[in-house]
C-alpha cells in the first residue's frame, strides 16, 4: 500500500455538508476524517502483513495477487 | 422534542470517524438528515479509498480454509475491518464463516457493518444464531446498532428479534432510531395486544412518550391509528403522564396530527383528564396551537372537549393568553361547527371572565357571543 495522503474524496453532497460548516468546525471534522481514514489505513497495513504471514506458504503467492493494486 | 435522531446520527458517525461522540458535539444543531448525509459519504469514502484491499481480504476465503479465513477475522482483523470487509464477501461465505466465530466478536462486527451493503448475507442469516447476537447487543444497550439492521432483517428473523426482546421499553428506543417505517409497521402488526399495551404502559412509566409519537408519525395510518386507540383507552395514570409530556415537550403538533386522523377524539379524552384543567397544560395547548398555526385542528377537536374544558381553555386565555382570544375572535365565523360548543363554554364562565375575555376580543362573533352571554346572565360563575 502506498503511502499517500490521508485525505478522503467524498461526494458531492457530502462535500456540501463539510463546506456548509463554519471554518474551525469544518477544519476540526476534516481532521477528524483524515485520522479515520489513517488509522484505518494502519490497520489494514497491520492486517494485510499478519494474514499473508498466516497462510501456509504455498498459498503466500495467491494471497499476495488478491491485494496488487492496494492503496 | 429532545433531539435524538441528531444524537444517533452523532453516535454512529462517531463510530463511523473512530473517535467519541464528545468530539462531535459541536455538529449537534445539525438536522439528522444532514448528519445521515456526511455518515454515508464518509463511509463510502472510506470504502472506496481502500477498495483493492477490502475486496483482497473478501476474496481471501475463497482461497484458503474457512478455519484460516475465520481465525484471520478474529485475530488479524479485529471487528472494525471484519465489519467493513462483510459486504464484500460472496454471502454464503460469509455466513459459513460466520459460524465458526463467536456471538461475542459477531456482536462488536455488527457495530461496524455496513446494513445494506451486507442485505444478502442478512437475508440468509440463520435465525438462532441472529437471535444469540440480538441479545449481546442488547445486554450492551446497543439499541442504535440494533435499529440499522431492523432496516434490512428479513420478515422472519424481524419477528425472532422482536420476540427475544422482552423488555418493550427496548423496543420502542430501537423502534425510534429505525428508519424504515415499513418494518416498523410489520412489528406492530406482529406484536400481540398485551405486547402492545406493554408498550404505551413503558412509554408512560419511561418517559418515552417524545420518541413514541415520533416513531407513530412515521409509520403507516392503520398501525398508528391501532397504537393510538389503545394509547387513548388506558387508565387514567398513563393519560396523566401522556398530557404531562406533551405539555413539557410541546407534543400537541403530534398529538392534533394524529387527532385528525382518528374517528374518536384523542383530545376529547385527555380533556376529561383532570391534568388537562392545569393552566400551565392549557397555556402549552394555546401557545403551542399560535405558534404552529394549529387553528384548524385545534378547532375540529373543541367540540369534544366538553363546555367545562372549554371554559378553562378560555380563562386561561382570558388571564394569561389574550392574543389567542383575539385571533380566535377573529377566525370564528358563523356556520362554523364549534361555534355552540364555544357558546356553551362561555355561559360557564364568571362574569368578570367574560369581561376580560371580551375586551381580548377583536369585533368578532366569539366578542359578541361574550356580550351576550353577559347581558342575559350577568351574575354567572363558576
Amino acid at each position: 500500500m502506498n503511502r499517500d495522503d490521508d485525505r478522503l474524496p467524498l461526494d458531492s453532497r457530502t462535500q456540501a455538508v463539510v463546506d456548509g460548516l463554519p471554518p474551525d468546525e469544518r477544519e476540526h471534522l476534516q481532521a477528524l476524517i483524515r485520522k479515520a481514514a489513517r488509522h484505518q489505513r494502519t490497520l489494514l497495513e497491520t492486517a494485510l502483513d499478519e494474514a499473508v504471514g498466516m497462510v501456509p506458504s504455498p498459498l503466500r503467492k495467491r494471497v499476495q495477487k488478491l491485494f496488487l493494486g492496494s492503496s | 422534542m429532545r433531539n435524538l435522531a441528531t444524537q444517533a446520527e452523532l453516535v454512529k458517525l462517531a463510530r463511523i470517524l473512530q473517535t467519541e461522540t464528545g468530539e462531535l458535539e459541536h455538529l449537534d444543531y445539525l438536522e439528522a438528515e444532514r448528519l445521515r448525509t456526511l455518515r454515508e459519504g464518509i463511509t463510502e469514502a472510506l470504502f472506496e479509498k481502500f477498495r483493492p484491499t477490502f475486496t483482497g481480504f473478501a476474496r481471501l476465503s475463497s482461497i484458503v480454509p474457512l478455519a484460516m479465513s475465520a481465525r484471520i477475522a478474529e485475530r488479524v482483523l479485529g471487528p472494525l475491518l471484519a465489519g467493513r470487509i462483510a459486504g464484500e464477501m460472496p454471502p454464503d461465505k460469509a455466513i459459513d464463516m460466520a459460524g465458526r466465530l463467536s456471538d461475542d466478536f459477531l456482536a462488536d462486527t455488527c457495530l461496524h457493518i455496513d446494513p445494506v451493503r451486507a442485505k444478502p448475507i442478512i437475508a440468509g442469516f440463520p435465525v438462532d444464531r441472529a437471535i444469540a447476537i440480538t441479545r449481546v447487543l442488547l445486554a450492551r444497550g446497543e439499541t442504535i446498532t440494533m435499529s440499522r439492521f431492523v432496516d434490512v432483517l428479513p420478515e422472519h428473523t424481524l419477528f425472532a428479534a422482536t420476540d427475544a426482546i422482552e423488555n418493550e421499553s427496548d423496543l420502542l428506543e430501537i423502534g425510534f432510531f429505525v428508519e424504515n417505517s415499513a418494518q416498523l409497521d410489520r412489528v406492530i402488526e406482529h406484536l400481540n395486544s398485551d405486547r402492545r399495551e406493554a408498550i404505551v404502559a413503558a412509554a408512560a412509566s419511561e418517559q418515552l412518550w417524545p420518541e413514541v409519537l415520533a416513531t407513530l408519525l412515521r409509520i403507516g395510518q392503520d398501525a398508528r391509528l391501532a397504537m393510538a386507540e389503545l394509547a387513548m383507552a388506558q387508565d387514567a395514570a398513563i393519560l396523566d403522564s401522556l398530557i404531562r409530556a406533551a405539555a413539557q415537550d410541546d407534543l400537541w403538533p403530534a398529538l392534533l396530527q394524529i387527532a385528525d386522523e382518528m374517528p374518536s377524539s384523542v383530545i376529547g379524552t385527555l380533556a376529561r383528564e383532570p391534568a388537562f384543567a392545569d393552566a400551565g397544560v392549557i397555556r402549552s395547548v394555546i401557545d403551542s396551537v399560535i405558534a404552529n398555526d394549529l387553528w384548524a385542528r385545534f378547532r375540529n377537536q373543541t367540540p369534544a372537549m366538553g363546555a367545562e374544558r372549554l371554559a378553562r381553555v378560555l380563562e386561561v386565555a382570558a388571564n394569561e393568553r389574550k392574543p389567542f382570544l383575539w385571533e380566535l375572535d377573529r377566525r370564528l365565523k358563523a356556520d362554523d361547527a364549534d361555534r355552540a360548543a364555544l357558546a356553551e363554554a362561555v355561559e360557564r364562565l364568571s362574569g368578570e371572565t367574560r369581561q376580560r375575555a371580551q375586551a381580548a376580543c377583536d369585533k368578532g362573533l366569539l366578542a359578541d357571543t361574550l356580550a351576550a352571554a353577559g347581558s342575559s346572565n350577568p351574575g354567572s360563575s363558576r
